[in-house]
């Protein structure tokens, strides 16, 4: 067994003492101030809803500054880096729409962005196609 | 405690809103800057970005009509930028 091999195995047990010792944690506190699990339960997932919106703004603020800054002065190839920077907007939103909507308990919200966030690579695909296709290969 | 919670998801979807259209504004740039295929990126992102803001609308002030345009909107979107896509690679059959 290489080195790589022995950390990812302590690794998987480092992740299954973390699950672990959330649940007991959980359970304490649950246990300690004696709370309401079906008015908990909710709460937690609101509140994890709301981290998840933040951070997805996060992604969607950087994502934006990397379209403003690459403009065409980079060349010819740029359009592949603003193809993917597009790729984390959209994949961005659908695990947004997919997580919240888990959450929050909205299904609706949670199988249209499964069906988006199944599209994307189709959508990515096709338009570097045709950029390949009108650019790449007319100029061969 | 429990009450700030509902405050605060309407502020995380406030700072999303916003997100969403700093995102719309970048794609809107890349629209009308661009060549063919890159305004047809942009606009993808734009209507994605603004499908998923009109979702979390509905969710945040209950107003219906809205959750139909966002279904349309991103199925509709996605599906033609692929259609397209393909057409101007030069035909479905090359």
């Amino acid at each position: 067994m290489s080195l790589l091999d022995s950390l990812l195995a302590k690794l998987e047990w480092l992740v299954v003492l973390y699950i672990v010792g959330a649940a007991a944690a959980l359970y304490a506190l649950i246990s300690m101030y004696r709370v309401d699990l079906y008015v908990a339960l909710p709460a937690i997932a609101k509140v994890t809803a709301i981290i998840i919106m933040l951070f997805g703004s996060v992604f969607l603020v950087c994502a934006s500054v990397g379209l403003w800054r690459f403009g065409d002065e980079w060349g010819r190839h740029i359009f592949y880096a603003r193809n993917h920077i597009c790729g984390i907007v959209d994949d961005t939103c659908a695990l947004v729409m997919i997580l919240v909507g888990v959450l929050i308990g909205r299904i609706d919200l949670a199988s249209i962005g499964f069906f988006f966030f199944a599209i994307i690579p189709f959508v990515g695909n096709a338009l570097a196609n045709a950029y390949y296709h009108n650019t790449e290969k007319v100029s061969k | 405690m429990i009450e700030l919670i509902d405050p605060m998801f309407e502020l995380a979807g406030y700072v999303f809103l916003v997100a969403c259209s700093i995102a719309a504004v970048s794609g809107l740039r890349l629209a009308v800057k661009g060549e063919t295929v890159t305004s047809l990126m942009g606009i993808g992102t734009v209507t994605t970005v603004t499908a998923a803001g009109l979702f979390l609308t509905e969710i945040l002030f209950h107003i219906e009509f809205m959750r139909d345009t966002a279904v349309a909107l991103l199925l509709l979107g996605a599906l033609a930028t692929v259609v397209f896509a393909r057409i101007l690679r030069g035909g479905v059959y090359r």
